[in-house]
């Protein structure tokens, strides 16, 4: 029998493979539905009726169409809670209230200037747009600053919530796969002793690898 | 024990907290951290709060910040207190969820710009940038239409009762219509108009409105 649960977008947008992470550690099996953004799909009427932002991932499950990665990876968490790894979304109120506290941090501080960096760094060259220096300079300023309160968070605990993997530090995996990869300023992450152990641990995941790989072949 | 809320009255992600609860009838007390000396940025703050920004609580030696964790946290510990602000089914929840991160996303920056740009830098004797302003205001637009035809199919934005997703908005919005000057992106959309004469008009608000006066 087919899956009822899928996400609709590429693997290569960073916020589609949030949810493809989050699918991933969860063992909760799901069909990609691709989704041709240079050819503007995702602006089209019929994708705009189950995301009507014109952004990327849109999900379905039985009796449920959402969209916000952030959304689907927490909805995915609760519906699955016995599947995969159950700590992900914390397993009492306190753990989850901290894992949101770095959820909303990495959406807030940690995603803004990350985003402009991946777009001017990995993905401008490709679409053979001209990169903004300035642009580039004023959000490696601003993500260097958050990196170093992750530093001295990172010298506390092992992972940002606690020290369990969670949503939180999974959140974070697409847009430092593209700085530490090929931005060609992957030492913004690895030159910082304690973000860098946490880069390495987080990345080995298996979840993660798996993601990569459908990155790797055009999923 | 009253929640301690470590922020500022004017300051619209406090407010968020406040708004939620009065929402829950859970008394808090609003410890002021003033903006304007960089109170925000000091050793003794930074340990409360290490990205240097307002609001963050306080409960009985439990520490939180970020104001939407904030609210999820409270909406959820007092689910049985009050509204429910969450939704009663996990998909119900989940698009409460959904919306809360749209304003996140998709409506928070754009307003932070214009409100920015438009507001805060001239009260500080620096230029504002009109033309990013007006950017945004053209992306918001275009968000705001979005909303627009999602009013026509349910009263509130993650269905037909009230809810985090609603209250979200409040602070932005109520900046967007006074001090910014752009009412006109609310009153030129009859259902976003309609949500928000609702949502604004709830008691919890309007009391908020009345604390936030007494310190403006």
């Amino acid at each position: 029998m087919a899956t009822p649960v899928k996400v609709y977008g590429p693997a290569m947008s960073t916020a589609v493979s949030r949810v493809l992470a989050c699918l991933l550690e969860k063992n909760v099996d799901f069909q990609l539905v691709p989704v041709n953004l240079s050819k503007g799909e995702q602006k089209k009427p019929d994708f705009r009726k189950i995301q009507p932002f014109s952004q990327v991932p849109a999900f379905e499950d039985e009796g449920i169409c959402l969209f916000e990665s952030r959304a689907i990876c927490r909805y995915i968490c609760e519906k699955y809670t016995d599947k995969g790894n159950k700590g992900l979304y914390g397993t009492n109120p306190v753990a989850r209230a901290s894992i949101d506290q770095w959820l909303e941090a990495e959406g807030q501080s940690f995603n803004p200037p990350s985003s402009v960096l991946v777009f001017q760094l990995a993905f401008a060259p490709r679409m053979k747009i001209k990169q903004d220096q300035v642009v580039i300079k004023q959000n490696e300023e601003k993500l260097s600053k958050v990196l170093g309160i992750y530093e001295k968070r990172l010298g506390e605990t092992r992972f940002l919530a606690g020290d369990e993997f969670s949503l939180a530090d999974l959140s974070h995996l697409p847009n430092t796969q593209y700085l530490v990869t090929t931005s060609g300023r992957g030492e913004l992450f690895t030159s910082r002793k304690n973000v860098g152990r946490w880069w390495n641990e987080i990345s080995s995941r298996d979840s993660w690898k798996k993601v990569v790989d459908m990155q790797n072949k055009g999923a | 024990m009253a929640v301690k809320v470590y922020g500022t009255m004017r300051s619209a992600c406090t407010q968020r907290v406040m708004a939620c609860l009065l929402e829950k009838g859970v008394d808090f007390d609003v410890v002021h951290v003033d903006l304007g000396v960089g109170e925000q940025k000091r050793p003794e703050f930074l340990v409360r709060q290490p990205f240097g920004q307002v609001p963050a609580i306080e409960d009985d030696g439990f520490q939180l910040y970020e104001s939407r964790a904030i609210v999820r946290y409270y909406a959820t510990k007092y689910e049985d207190q009050g509204p429910n602000l969450l939704g009663n089914t996990l998909e119900e929840r989940a698009v409460v969820d959904q919306w809360l991160e749209v304003e996140a996303h998709n409506f928070n920056d754009l307003v932070y710009t214009l409100v920015l740009q438009l507001v805060v830098l001239p009260m500080m004797g620096k230029p504002g940038d009109l033309a990013l302003a007006h950017t945004c205001e053209q992306k918001l637009e275009k968000v705001l239409d979005v909303y627009e035809q999602r009013l026509s199919k349910s009263r509130y934005l993650a269905g037909d009762t009230y809810t985090l997703a609603d209250l979200s908005h409040l602070p932005g919005i109520r900046y967007l219509m006074n001090e910014a000057q752009m009412e006109h992106l609310v009153r030129e959309r009859n259902n976003v108009n309609s949500w928000w004469e609702d949502i604004s008009s709830r008691p919890a608000w309007k009391k908020l409105l009345t604390l936030a006066a007494a310190r403006f």
